[in-house]
Protein backbone atom coordinates (compact mmCIF):
# COMPACT_ATOMS: atom_id res chain seq x y z
CA UNK A 1 0.00 0.00 0.00
CA UNK A 2 0.88 3.36 -0.76
CA UNK A 3 2.38 5.70 2.23
CA UNK A 4 3.35 8.92 0.58
CA UNK A 5 3.60 12.21 2.31
CA UNK A 6 3.48 14.91 0.23
CA UNK A 7 4.93 18.25 1.10
CA UNK A 8 4.74 21.56 -1.22
CA UNK A 9 7.03 24.16 -1.15
CA UNK A 10 5.65 27.88 -2.59
CA UNK A 11 7.41 31.00 -2.72
CA UNK A 12 6.12 33.82 -0.07
CA UNK A 13 3.55 35.76 -2.32
CA UNK A 14 6.03 39.47 -1.36
CA UNK A 15 8.20 37.46 -3.59
CA UNK A 16 8.84 38.01 -6.88
CA UNK A 17 9.27 35.04 -8.94
CA UNK A 18 10.47 35.63 -12.35
CA UNK A 19 10.27 32.40 -13.61
CA UNK A 20 6.16 31.57 -13.06
CA UNK A 21 6.35 35.05 -14.45
CA UNK A 22 8.35 33.85 -17.60
CA UNK A 23 5.94 30.89 -17.52
CA UNK A 24 3.13 33.17 -17.65
CA UNK A 25 3.74 35.28 -20.48
CA UNK A 26 4.61 32.71 -22.56
CA UNK A 27 1.13 30.88 -21.93
CA UNK A 28 -0.09 34.49 -22.92
CA UNK A 29 1.69 34.41 -26.02
CA UNK A 30 0.13 31.09 -26.73
CA UNK A 31 -3.24 32.93 -26.79
CA UNK A 32 -4.21 31.47 -22.94
CA UNK A 33 -5.59 34.07 -20.60
CA UNK A 34 -3.36 33.09 -17.70
CA UNK A 35 -3.04 36.15 -15.35
CA UNK A 36 -0.45 34.72 -12.93
CA UNK A 37 2.03 31.45 -12.31
CA UNK A 38 3.81 30.46 -9.34
CA UNK A 39 6.24 28.02 -9.77
CA UNK A 40 6.85 25.99 -6.30
CA UNK A 41 8.32 22.46 -5.30
CA UNK A 42 6.52 19.09 -4.85
CA UNK A 43 7.80 16.60 -2.77
CA UNK A 44 6.96 12.88 -2.04
CA UNK A 45 8.07 11.26 1.44
CA UNK A 46 7.73 8.16 2.16
CA UNK A 47 8.66 6.69 5.86
CA UNK A 48 9.71 3.21 7.21
CA UNK A 49 6.39 1.51 9.08
CA UNK A 50 2.98 2.44 8.79
CA UNK A 51 2.50 5.93 10.97
CA UNK A 52 4.06 9.46 9.90
CA UNK A 53 4.40 11.13 12.75
CA UNK A 54 3.28 15.18 11.83
CA UNK A 55 5.27 16.98 13.80
CA UNK A 56 8.28 14.84 11.85
CA UNK A 57 6.76 15.92 8.68
CA UNK A 58 6.11 19.48 9.68
CA UNK A 59 10.39 19.55 11.01
CA UNK A 60 11.79 18.40 7.89
CA UNK A 61 9.20 21.36 5.86
CA UNK A 62 10.60 23.76 7.90
CA UNK A 63 14.70 23.48 8.14
CA UNK A 64 15.12 21.63 4.98
CA UNK A 65 12.61 21.83 2.53
CA UNK A 66 12.07 25.18 2.90
CA UNK A 67 13.90 28.33 3.47
CA UNK A 68 11.46 30.36 5.51
CA UNK A 69 12.69 33.35 4.55
CA UNK A 70 11.11 33.48 0.93
CA UNK A 71 9.23 30.03 1.01
CA UNK A 72 5.67 28.55 2.53
CA UNK A 73 4.65 24.90 3.06
CA UNK A 74 1.60 22.76 2.80
CA UNK A 75 1.78 19.56 4.00
CA UNK A 76 -0.83 16.50 2.94
CA UNK A 77 -0.63 13.14 5.51
CA UNK A 78 -1.33 10.41 4.15
CA UNK A 79 -4.78 8.63 4.68
CA UNK A 80 -4.79 5.72 6.32
CA UNK A 81 -5.59 2.55 4.49
CA UNK A 82 -8.52 1.73 6.57
CA UNK A 83 -10.40 5.03 6.46
CA UNK A 84 -9.26 5.63 3.41
CA UNK A 85 -12.59 4.61 1.68
CA UNK A 86 -14.79 6.16 4.32
CA UNK A 87 -12.79 9.71 4.34
CA UNK A 88 -12.37 9.97 0.21
CA UNK A 89 -16.22 10.07 0.25
CA UNK A 90 -17.08 12.97 2.74
CA UNK A 91 -13.89 14.99 2.76
CA UNK A 92 -10.45 16.24 0.80
CA UNK A 93 -7.29 14.86 2.36
CA UNK A 94 -5.85 17.08 5.37
CA UNK A 95 -3.91 19.95 4.20
CA UNK A 96 -2.04 21.86 6.88
CA UNK A 97 -0.04 25.23 5.85
CA UNK A 98 3.12 25.60 7.11
CA UNK A 99 3.61 28.56 9.79
CA UNK A 100 7.24 29.73 10.09
CA UNK B 1 48.05 33.88 8.55
CA UNK B 2 46.85 30.28 8.20
CA UNK B 3 43.96 30.39 5.52
CA UNK B 4 41.60 26.99 5.70
CA UNK B 5 39.72 26.46 1.98
CA UNK B 6 36.60 24.94 2.55
CA UNK B 7 36.06 21.45 -0.32
CA UNK B 8 32.05 20.04 -0.39
CA UNK B 9 31.68 17.60 -2.94
CA UNK B 10 30.98 20.25 -6.20
CA UNK B 11 33.16 22.96 -4.84
CA UNK B 12 35.16 24.53 -8.08
CA UNK B 13 36.79 27.44 -6.84
CA UNK B 14 38.65 25.72 -4.08
CA UNK B 15 41.78 24.95 -5.80
CA UNK B 16 41.36 28.97 -7.11
CA UNK B 17 41.30 30.03 -4.01
CA UNK B 18 44.32 27.96 -2.18
CA UNK B 19 46.75 29.12 -5.17
CA UNK B 20 46.01 32.78 -4.59
CA UNK B 21 45.87 32.47 -0.81
CA UNK B 22 49.29 30.76 -1.10
CA UNK B 23 50.89 31.34 -4.64
CA UNK B 24 50.38 34.97 -4.98
CA UNK B 25 50.03 36.10 -1.37
CA UNK B 26 52.88 33.73 -0.01
CA UNK B 27 49.95 32.83 3.12
CA UNK B 28 50.12 29.33 4.38
CA UNK B 29 46.68 27.66 3.35
CA UNK B 30 44.85 24.38 3.94
CA UNK B 31 41.90 22.61 2.71
CA UNK B 32 39.30 21.68 4.67
CA UNK B 33 37.06 18.40 3.66
CA UNK B 34 33.52 18.87 4.34
CA UNK B 35 33.59 15.65 6.80
CA UNK B 36 36.55 17.09 8.64
CA UNK B 37 36.31 17.45 12.43
CA UNK B 38 38.44 20.13 13.10
CA UNK B 39 39.52 23.53 11.35
CA UNK B 40 43.25 22.95 11.45
CA UNK B 41 43.95 25.74 13.67
CA UNK B 42 43.29 28.27 10.48
CA UNK B 43 42.82 31.95 11.14
CA UNK B 44 40.56 32.52 8.28
CA UNK B 45 37.92 29.39 6.83
CA UNK B 46 36.66 30.25 3.22
CA UNK B 47 33.54 28.60 2.06
CA UNK B 48 35.23 28.83 -1.57
CA UNK B 49 32.51 28.89 -4.64
CA UNK B 50 31.26 26.34 -7.13
CA UNK B 51 27.73 23.91 -6.94
CA UNK B 52 28.59 22.57 -3.43
CA UNK B 53 26.00 19.16 -3.45
CA UNK B 54 24.90 20.06 -7.41
CA UNK B 55 22.87 23.03 -6.02
CA UNK B 56 20.06 20.36 -5.28
CA UNK B 57 17.18 21.77 -3.01
CA UNK B 58 18.38 24.94 -2.96
CA UNK B 59 21.91 26.40 -3.65
CA UNK B 60 23.77 25.60 -0.46
CA UNK B 61 20.54 24.10 1.26
CA UNK B 62 22.58 20.87 1.46
CA UNK B 63 26.04 21.68 2.38
CA UNK B 64 24.95 23.59 5.57
CA UNK B 65 24.67 20.39 6.97
CA UNK B 66 28.22 19.02 6.31
CA UNK B 67 29.97 17.99 9.83
CA UNK B 68 32.36 20.93 9.45
CA UNK B 69 29.78 23.46 9.59
CA UNK B 70 28.89 22.93 13.26
CA UNK B 71 32.82 23.41 13.37
CA UNK B 72 32.45 26.82 11.50
CA UNK B 73 29.39 27.47 13.79
CA UNK B 74 31.56 27.06 16.57
CA UNK B 75 34.19 29.10 15.17
CA UNK B 76 31.89 32.01 14.26
CA UNK B 77 30.46 32.43 17.46
CA UNK B 78 34.07 32.68 19.07
CA UNK B 79 34.82 35.61 16.74
CA UNK B 80 36.73 33.80 13.92
CA UNK B 81 36.50 35.01 10.62
CA UNK B 82 34.89 33.51 7.96
CA UNK B 83 34.50 34.03 4.42
CA UNK B 84 31.88 33.51 1.58
CA UNK B 85 32.96 33.60 -1.96
CA UNK B 86 29.85 33.06 -3.92
CA UNK B 87 28.17 30.00 -3.10
CA UNK B 88 30.18 30.18 -0.20
CA UNK B 89 27.95 33.09 0.04
CA UNK B 90 24.75 30.89 -0.45
CA UNK B 91 25.93 28.29 2.30
CA UNK B 92 26.47 31.04 5.12
CA UNK B 93 22.56 32.20 4.21
CA UNK B 94 21.19 29.04 4.54
CA UNK B 95 23.31 28.06 7.79
CA UNK B 96 21.88 31.44 9.14
CA UNK B 97 25.30 33.12 9.59
CA UNK B 98 24.42 35.78 7.12
CA UNK B 99 21.61 38.02 6.37
CA UNK B 100 19.31 37.62 3.46
CA UNK B 101 18.75 34.72 0.58
CA UNK B 102 20.10 34.88 -3.21
CA UNK B 103 16.73 33.79 -6.01
CA UNK B 104 17.34 33.46 -9.23
CA UNK B 105 18.58 36.90 -11.44
CA UNK B 106 16.02 39.04 -12.19
CA UNK B 107 16.95 38.23 -15.63
CA UNK B 108 16.21 34.37 -15.02
CA UNK B 109 20.24 33.97 -16.81
CA UNK B 110 23.39 32.31 -15.24
CA UNK B 111 25.59 35.60 -15.82
CA UNK B 112 29.37 35.19 -16.26
CA UNK B 113 30.72 39.21 -16.74
CA UNK B 114 32.80 41.84 -15.32
CA UNK B 115 31.43 44.32 -12.37
CA UNK B 116 32.10 47.06 -10.41
CA UNK B 117 31.18 47.12 -6.61
CA UNK B 118 31.59 49.92 -4.18
CA UNK B 119 33.63 49.55 -0.86
CA UNK B 120 30.44 50.57 1.77
CA UNK B 121 32.44 49.83 4.82
CA UNK B 122 36.36 49.76 5.56
CA UNK B 123 36.48 48.60 8.45
CA UNK B 124 35.99 45.11 8.31
CA UNK B 125 38.50 42.24 7.97
CA UNK B 126 37.89 41.73 4.39
CA UNK B 127 38.32 45.16 3.89
CA UNK B 128 40.53 47.20 5.48
CA UNK B 129 43.45 47.57 3.47
CA UNK B 130 40.63 49.29 0.83
CA UNK B 131 39.74 52.68 0.86
CA UNK B 132 36.44 54.50 1.91
CA UNK B 133 34.28 54.24 -1.51
CA UNK B 134 36.61 52.38 -3.52
CA UNK B 135 35.36 50.64 -6.77
CA UNK B 136 36.73 47.38 -7.08
CA UNK B 137 36.36 45.59 -10.94
CA UNK B 138 35.49 41.90 -10.16
CA UNK B 139 34.41 38.81 -11.84
CA UNK B 140 30.79 37.25 -11.37
CA UNK B 141 29.52 33.95 -12.25
CA UNK B 142 26.17 33.04 -11.05
CA UNK B 143 22.43 32.02 -11.18
CA UNK B 144 21.32 33.14 -7.66
CA UNK B 145 22.95 36.11 -6.96
CA UNK B 146 19.96 38.23 -6.22
CA UNK B 147 20.37 39.30 -2.88
CA UNK B 148 16.39 38.98 -0.85
CA UNK B 149 15.52 40.17 2.74
CA UNK B 150 12.09 41.10 4.07
CA UNK B 151 11.55 44.83 4.53
CA UNK B 152 12.18 44.80 8.00
CA UNK B 153 15.46 42.78 7.35
CA UNK B 154 16.75 44.77 5.00
CA UNK B 155 16.06 47.48 7.30
CA UNK B 156 18.24 45.89 9.80
CA UNK B 157 20.69 44.83 7.92
CA UNK B 158 21.11 49.07 6.30
CA UNK B 159 20.79 50.34 9.73
CA UNK B 160 23.64 48.12 11.29
CA UNK B 161 25.90 48.50 8.66
CA UNK B 162 26.21 45.01 7.42
CA UNK B 163 26.07 46.01 3.56
CA UNK B 164 30.18 45.57 2.81
CA UNK B 165 29.60 46.20 -0.87
CA UNK B 166 27.16 47.36 -3.92
CA UNK B 167 27.12 47.04 -7.62
CA UNK B 168 28.06 50.39 -8.87
CA UNK B 169 29.00 51.90 -12.36
CA UNK B 170 32.51 52.45 -12.90
CA UNK B 171 32.48 55.83 -10.99
CA UNK B 172 31.10 54.47 -8.27
CA UNK B 173 27.35 55.61 -8.64
CA UNK B 174 24.41 52.99 -7.58
CA UNK B 175 22.17 52.86 -10.13
CA UNK B 176 19.81 49.89 -11.03
CA UNK B 177 21.30 49.72 -14.50
CA UNK B 178 24.55 48.48 -12.77
CA UNK B 179 23.01 46.08 -10.91
CA UNK B 180 23.80 42.65 -12.75
CA UNK B 181 20.95 40.34 -11.25
CA UNK B 182 18.42 42.45 -9.22
CA UNK B 183 19.77 42.37 -5.70
CA UNK B 184 17.97 44.46 -3.45
CA UNK B 185 20.15 47.97 -2.70
CA UNK B 186 22.27 46.53 -5.40
CA UNK B 187 23.77 44.37 -2.47
CA UNK B 188 27.02 41.95 -3.11
CA UNK B 189 28.21 41.01 -0.35
CA UNK B 190 27.33 41.89 3.29
CA UNK B 191 28.83 40.50 6.85
CA UNK B 192 26.88 39.51 10.38
CA UNK B 193 26.43 42.21 13.05
CA UNK B 194 29.64 41.09 15.05
CA UNK B 195 31.75 41.57 11.60
CA UNK B 196 33.50 38.45 11.66
CA UNK B 197 31.47 36.69 8.89
CA UNK B 198 31.03 38.31 5.60
CA UNK B 199 30.85 37.31 2.11
CA UNK B 200 29.99 38.20 -1.53
CA UNK B 201 28.89 37.25 -4.80
CA UNK B 202 31.50 38.75 -6.93
CA UNK B 203 35.00 36.46 -6.74
CA UNK B 204 38.23 38.08 -5.60
CA UNK B 205 40.25 35.37 -6.55
CA UNK B 206 39.72 35.33 -10.14
CA UNK B 207 40.50 39.11 -9.90
CA UNK B 208 44.48 38.61 -7.84
CA UNK B 209 46.56 38.90 -11.11
CA UNK B 210 47.07 41.05 -13.92
CA UNK B 211 46.83 38.78 -16.23
CA UNK B 212 43.80 37.56 -15.33
CA UNK B 213 42.28 41.19 -16.14
CA UNK B 214 41.73 42.57 -12.93
CA UNK B 215 43.81 42.39 -9.61
CA UNK B 216 41.09 44.42 -7.46
CA UNK B 217 40.44 41.26 -5.58
CA UNK B 218 44.25 41.30 -4.11
CA UNK B 219 42.97 44.16 -1.83
CA UNK B 220 40.48 41.73 0.02
CA UNK B 221 43.22 38.67 1.21
CA UNK B 222 45.61 41.53 1.58
CA UNK B 223 43.08 42.95 4.24
CA UNK B 224 42.38 39.66 5.63
CA UNK B 225 46.06 39.20 6.37
CA UNK B 226 47.29 42.91 7.60
CA UNK B 227 43.59 42.37 9.82
CA UNK B 228 45.18 38.84 10.93
CA UNK B 229 48.71 39.78 11.83
CA UNK B 230 47.83 42.98 13.57
CA UNK B 231 45.79 40.95 16.06
CA UNK B 232 48.46 38.47 16.32
CA UNK B 233 50.92 41.58 17.27
CA UNK B 234 48.54 42.80 20.02
CA UNK B 235 48.01 39.21 21.28
CA UNK B 236 51.98 38.40 21.23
Amino acid sequence: MEMKTLVIVKLKKSVLDPQGETIRRALNKLGYSVQSVRQGKYFELEFDGNSVDPDTVEAISRDVLSNPIIEDFQVQLPVPQSTAETQRADSPKSTRDGKT
Amino acid sequence: MKVGVVVFPGSNCDHDTYFVTKTVFGQECVFLWHNDPALKEADVVILPGGFSYGDYLRCGAIAKFSAIMDRIKEFAARGGLVFGICNGFQILQEARLLPGVMLRNRGLKFICDHVYVRVERNNLPLTVQCQPGQVLRLPIAHNEGNFYADPELLDRIESNRQVIFRYCKPNGDITDAANPNGSLHNIAGVANGQGNVFALMPHPERASELALGSEDGKHLFQSLAYWVDRRMAATG
